[in-house]
């Protein structure tokens, strides 16, 4: 186990090491230089001077890149171009919005879809399964956007039960609530989707294994099987989804926090695009990935936890 | 003569199918004694598995018992109440599975298992029944009982996945023990051990065992009586010595012949029994058998030969029963 | 061949679903090819007199901000949409062909270090990567397909791999290499076209996904850049002018519903009608 698990963050790391690498790589495959990117027509040469040295461009390469690195261990993700504020202190700033939101994402997630698919194999093969796997997909290719918008339209401008931008009020618990509910549900319906599909299936396969058989063989409570013999092996590929979930959970924050005008990691990101501001773009980026890897990471850790098969087919 | 602890009586179970009800079981009956093995063999689909299941009271949800059933303590299993059925699972009638690989759950250990699967006893601590648990596993041969308990089914060989699925089913000692092809997933080594094991187990146990299998040489080790099913119906009854030496039915007689252990060195050819297994939607009229017996005549197919005494206590379900004197 | 092709025509028009998403994808296809003819006005034609007019005679479904045909932009969209879907997947898909042949069928050093290439790349937040890129290129329409390209290939490439891989082991082939054929020959002849169904349903699994990519990444102002209409850019300006005129982003929001939907419902029948197990997707 220990074995598994340093070679499992060893690769993360890696992994990171690797995309960072390749961030640099490409700023200096583009033809012209960042800083004139990113002034666009108004560059004159002295401007462009001194941006290339606040963003630490007049030094070689290797400078750069080591600079970089040994910074981004010590938690300095650089400068932002245009504010001057260090990136860090940016994202340490927004990231908490974009985490609670994922988190009620999830949440809403978890219990509408783990609901749903046992809905459906109670009911396996009737009307009720039926409508919902047509639901189901149907969650799944909706793009999130959009439902947010529309959720926008009705429930904030039309109805106003919520608000319609921001994330709340600082320190008003009851006020980000409100604020959370509508780009929450937007994010959650895909992966409502996903996972009633997935804890439909899995269950079905579960309950006709031949363990259950040997359990009720040796007669076991109908209870006792189902939470401690089949939920413990259905359980398995839901907790694998949901860490990859994590992921595109966060790339859905990207354009739902834009429709709320909610800060967070996704509107820094999308307007730091905007504005071609390279500081701001590679520290986030490098710090979600960052992110999104150690959660992977846990999770599968966490499997193999839950299921010893997985923690021997990696072992070897 | 001992005891009739489980009793099967005119049985007949049949499946829900597309095409229509799949008489898997027809009229079957048998008797499991105290101390006594009784071996149930056949080729797949002949119903075995069926009446196994049914002996422990695990049918399929989509089976239908059409006729009989199966006497336990004086009463009918398959008619008792849902609580009463699961108290007799495992305490009274227990089961060791095909597949030890695939009858354990992967993702508890094994002694987390074996202490589930007391929970039938009361009176005892966790503690107590994991003691017990060990000392079971000690009993079937496992060296470390210790250190077994605490793996996973997956971390186990073949063998030890064997033995700790039969030290399962001896646990809390019931009256009667349903192996089904205990064997069947073991090299012939393992085979050997585990037969071998069986038969010193035998000696100290003084429930009913029943063996189903489709295989003649493990019946023949480990039973005192044996009965030959085909298409859903028990064919041939009797002692394992008697049915092996003086076969009466067409069936059993070609069942012998093909079983690999009977064949001599130099046999050209590798005996099959032409033809098929009849479709068990609808059964022929006459005799199961006529479509692929070398015997049959028109009275065959389409009368159905009663279940004649060849001699005392031995059975055969065919016409010319009397006649068939085996060849040899 | 030819009884597999309406055995599988059969079974599509069995499924209720599926007829209804090919019937959609038609229609946004006709959209998409005939759009001059079918667009009753020029989608860019600006007139400011008529902004957000409802629903009317004359504009079916209404006007924007600057007084711009809605169905036509809509019907125009659909031309950009389809386009860049089909050109990112179609490209992808080739890209995904060759290097998943070559990871399957060439030598193992090499077989590994794409392996590796390709795990890295799909451990990464689709978007994250793709903000990235579009950060150092700018964006346009051709960096949104560069994009959807890159995110794609590796799972294509991996598809094809682990195909070619079975393919290679398989017994036919043996055969064929113990005659010496030409690598060439084993290819083309057995590989190819072994694969390429699949990859098709692979595909058209993932074409919604683009679309929402496209349509997602444009809102954001970063893909296709305005006047030229696509879904994102319309539901963009219906976005900005919600409260004044809330009819607007109904309307855009309704083709990318539309579309997504139709494609994941033929994408899912076309799947269970010639290979059941085959997996949803390979981007998320």
């Amino acid at each position: 186990m220990l074995t598994y698990a340093i070679k499992r963050i060893g690769l993360a790391l890696l992994i990171v090491i690797v995309v960072m690498l390749a961030m640099y790589a490409m700023v200096f495959l583009v033809p012209g230089d960042p800083a004139s990117l990113a002034l666009g027509p108004r560059a004159t040469p002295e401007l462009k001077q001194e941006l290339m040295r606040r963003m630490g461009l007049d030094q070689p390469l290797y400078v750069q890149v080591w600079n970089f690195f040994r910074n981004a261990v010590t938690g300095d993700l650089g400068y932002d171009v245009w504010s001057r504020r260090p990136v860090t202190d940016m994202i340490r700033e927004v990231f908490p919005n974009t985490l609670f939101l994922g988190a009620v994402a999830m949440s809403i997630a978890l219990v509408a879809g783990i609901g749903l698919g046992c809905l459906a194999v109670v009911w396996q093969g009737r009307t009720i399964d039926r409508v919902l796997a047509i639901l189901s997909v149907s969650m799944i290719s909706i793009p999130s956007f959009v439902i947010a918008i529309y959720l926008l339209l009705v429930f904030a401008v039309w109805l106003g039960w919520f608000p319609a931008i921001g994330a709340g009020e600082a320190g008003d618990w009851g006020s980000q609530l409100r604020a959370v509910v509508l780009p929450a549900a937007a994010i959650a319906i895909t992966w409502v989707g996903y996972l009633a599909r997935l804890v439909r299936a899995s269950m079905l396969e579960v309950m006709s294994a031949n363990h259950l058989r040997t359990a009720r063989a040796f007669g076991l409570t109908e209870a006792k099987i189902v939470l401690r013999y089949a939920l413990r092996v259905a359980i398995v590929p839901v907790v694998a989804i949901v860490a990859v979930g994590f992921g595109s959970i966060l790339s859905s924050a990207v354009f739902v926090e834009t429709v709320f005008s909610r800060p967070g990691i996704g509107t820094l990101i999308t307007s730091a695009v905007q504005k071609r501001n390279f500081p701001v773009v590679m520290g986030s980026v490098l710090f979600m990935t960052a992110f999104y890897l150690t959660v992977v990471t846990l999770a599968d850790l966490l499997m193999a936890k839950l299921d010893p098969r997985v923690r021997d087919t990696l072992r070897g | 003569m001992s005891e009739t602890l489980l009793k099967v009586d005119d049985l007949s179970i049949a499946y829900a199918s597309e095409q229509g009800a799949l008489q898997a079981l027809r009229h079957a009956s048998l008797e499991a004694r105290a101390g006594e093995a009784i071996g149930i063999v056949g080729e797949s689909g002949c119903g075995k598995s069926t009446l196994a299941s049914a002996m422990i009271n695990l049918l399929a949800s989509n089976a239908r018992v059409t006729s009989g059933g199966v006497i336990f303590g004086g009463r009918d299993i398959l008619s008792v109440s849902g609580e009463e059925k699961r108290r007799l699972r495992g305490r009274h009638i227990a089961m060791i599975f095909q597949d030890p690989m695939t009858s354990f759950n992967p993702v508890l250990t094994i002694g987390e298992q074996l202490v589930d699967f007391q929970d039938q006893r009361e009176g005892l601590s966790k503690g107590e029944k994991r003691a017990e648990a060990a000392a079971m596993l000690k009993r079937v041969g496992i060296p470390d009982p210790e250190r077994c308990l605490s793996r996973f089914v997956h971390e186990l060989s073949g063998g030890m996945r064997q033995r700790a699925a039969i030290a399962a089913a001896l646990l809390m000692t019931p009256e009667v023990l349903v192996a089904d092809e205990p064997t069947t997933a073991l090299d012939v080594t393992m085979e050997a051990q585990i037969i071998h094991l069986l038969r010193e187990l035998r000696r100290d146990y003084n429930g009913a065992i029943v063996i189903v299998t489709h295989h003649l040489g493990l019946v023949g080790e480990l039973c005192d009586r044996v009965y030959v099913m085909y298409a859903g119906e028990v064919v041939e009854e009797g002692s394992t010595e008697e049915v092996y030496h003086n076969p009466r039915h067409p069936y059993t007689q070609a069942l012998i012949a093909c079983d690999p252990a009977h064949l001599h060195d130099h046999a050209p050819v590798l005996p099959t029994i032409p033809g098929r297994l009849p479709d068990l939607v609808t059964p022929p009229m006459g005799c199961s058998f006529a479509g692929r017996c070398a015997r049959a005549t028109g009275h065959c197919r389409s009368v159905a030969p009663a279940h004649v005494e060849v001699s005392p206590r031995h059975f055969a379900r065919c016409h010319f029963a009397q006649r068939n004197e085996a060849r040899s | 061949m030819a009884s597999r092709s309406r055995n599988v025509w059969r079974a599509l028009m069995a499924e209720p679903l599926g007829v209804m998403g090919g019937v959609i994808v038609l229609s946004f296809v006709v959209m998409a090819l005939f759009a001059p003819w079918i667009a009753p006005y020029d989608p860019l034609k600006i007139d400011v007199m008529h902004k957000f007019s409802g629903p009317s005679l004359a504009h079916w479904a209404g006007t924007d901000q600057l007084g711009r045909d809605l169905l036509s932009r809509i019907i125009y969209g659909a031309r950009t949409a389809l386009g860049v879907a089909m050109t990112a997947t179609g490209v992808a898909g080739l890209a995904g062909i060759l290097l998943g042949l070559i990871a399957g069928y060439g030598p193992r050093w090499l077989d590994s270090l794409l392996i590796l290439c390709f795990d890295s790349m799909t451990s990464l937040p689709m978007i994250m990567f793709a903000l990235a890129v579009i950060t150092v290129l700018g964006p346009s329409t051709g960096t949104l397909i560069l994009v959807i390209i890159l995110v794609s290939i590796p799972g294509y490439a991996r598809f094809i791999r682990a195909q070619t891989l079975s393919l290679v082991r398989s017994d036919f082939i043996l055969a064929e290499k113990a005659m010496n054929a030409s690598h060439w020959r084993v290819i083309l002849l057995h590989l190819l076209p072994n694969v390429v169904g699949q990859l098709l349903v692979v595909l058209s699994m993932d074409i919604p996904v683009v679309i929402m990519l496209e349509a997602g990444l444009s809102y954001l102002s970063l893909g296709v850049k305005p006047p030229t209409p696509s879904w994102g850019n319309i539901l963009y300006d219906g976005y900005v002018s919600l409260r004044q005129s809330p009819g607007m982003v109904i309307v855009a929001g309704i083709p990318l519903i539309l579309a997504t939907l139709g494609f994941t419902f033929l994408g899912e029948a076309l799947r269970d009608a010639l290979d059941p197990r085959l997996q949803l997707r390979t981007l998320t």
